[in-house]
């Protein structure tokens, strides 16, 4: 019995394509962060799945450490991030693949430089393609339940909606979106981008998220160690609270003492 | 002695000196610099494949990979792989991101 009680507190393993992975929370690999502290709050995230950008080598750049000697033991998922068309995007997924031998890709490709909201038609080009090529497409879309359905009959691993723009940090700006689109996915839904805080991660993983994948929410706090930890323990939170099912909301008290027995005075 | 210079497409320069006396041409292999673009930017090169490429630009076989003109050449591939005049390459590597 005790057992059981423990065990109902782990999580199920978080299935992509192919993949297994136990941790629920995917991180970046932080903006210009020391690899140091980059790994201590991967760490502390408890994170196995870690985005990576793919970029040209500078011609001058020195030998020494490299981001790959930083993340062992973890599982990549490269990104298109900032490609802007279809075709950039496809190359340098087939890059990446090439480069860090996994066909796990974050699939991004970004319609407008101020929104960085994606393109919906390149998308799913891209998505098309790649998921021909023999790639876990993992695709990063805008909340809406229609295009995470097109990208599901594609053949997507898994869909990515955003919650909000991109290191924006506004929280989740459309729950009944993201209600909706969970609740008609049949493959792993992803909030990805817009978390801002702890309670963001929990409202997701409430609303029946598989997982949540952030960068600048951790990386871009004043204590991202401790912001890392947060996440991790948000992320564990919401998905026991989805589970255990929440009471329904009512517009009047209901007592939660007995209304039987009560003291008079007089 | 007479020179004839030739330029071929493959890049390769001979030059073929008809000696007095000598019953045959003797043809000379020059290795001749050629233009291609790395990652956008004009590049200077003797290497003939990508395999040769990445050698000369020290590029770490672990992590990296590169595309000849919008295709990905497999590592297996990279010492066939020849690159003609003006090719454009793309060479990357993993970077910090989200």
């Amino acid at each position: 019995m005790l057992c059981r009680a423990v065990k109902s507190t782990f999580m199920e393993l978080l299935k992509i394509g192919k993949y297994e992975f136990s941790s629920r929370l995917i991180t970046g690999t932080g903006k210009q962060v020391p690899y140091p502290l980059m790994r201590q709050c991967i760490d502390a995230a408890g994170a196995e799945l870690v985005t990576v950008a793919m970029r040209r080598i500078p011609q001058d750049e020195p030998a020494g450490m490299t981001l790959l000697d930083n993340l062992t033991g973890l599982n990549l998922l490269p990104n298109t991030a900032l490609c802007f068309t279809a075709k950039d995007a496809i190359l340098t997924a087939q890059l990446a693949r090439e480069a860090l031998q996994t066909d796990l890709i974050k699939l991004e490709v970004i319609g407008d430089q101020d929104t960085l909201y994606p393109d919906n038609e390149e998308l799913l080009i891209a998505a098309r393609e790649l998921v021909k090529d023999g790639f876990t497409v993992l695709p990063y879309c805008i909340d809406d339940p229609i295009i995470c359905r097109k990208l599901e009959d594609l053949g997507c691993a898994a869909v990515m909606p955003l919650a909000a723009p991109i290191g924006s940090g506004q929280g989740i700006r459309n729950v009944t979106n993201l209600q909706i689109i969970i609740e008609k996915a049949n493959i792993p839904v992803i909030v990805d981008a817009g978390v801002g805080t702890a309670s963001d991660a929990v409202i997701a993983m409430e609303l029946g998220a598989s997982a949540v994948l952030m960068q600048t929410a951790i990386f871009g706090a004043k204590q991202p160690v401790q912001m890392a930890q947060a996440m991790k323990l948000a992320i564990h939170s919401g998905y026991l609270a989805a589970r255990a099912g929440r009471i329904p909301k009512k517009l009047y008290a209901t007592a939660s003492s007995p209304d039987t027995g009560l003291v008079e005075a007089r | 002695m007479t020179k004839y210079k030739t330029e071929s497409k493959s890049g390769l320069e001979f030059e073929f000196c008809y000696l007095f006396f000598h019953p045959l041409p003797t043809i000379f292999y020059k290795l001749q610099e050629m233009r291609i673009v790395v990652n956008g930017q004009e590049y200077q090169t003797e290497a003939r494949t990508a395999a040769e490429l990445l050698q000369e630009l020290q590029t770490p076989e672990v992590g990296t990979a590169i595309a000849l003109n919008g295709e990905v050449v497999r590592k297996s591939q990279l010492s066939q792989t020849t690159l003609p005049e003006g090719s454009k390459i793309e060479i990357v590597r993993a970077v910090q991101g989200g």
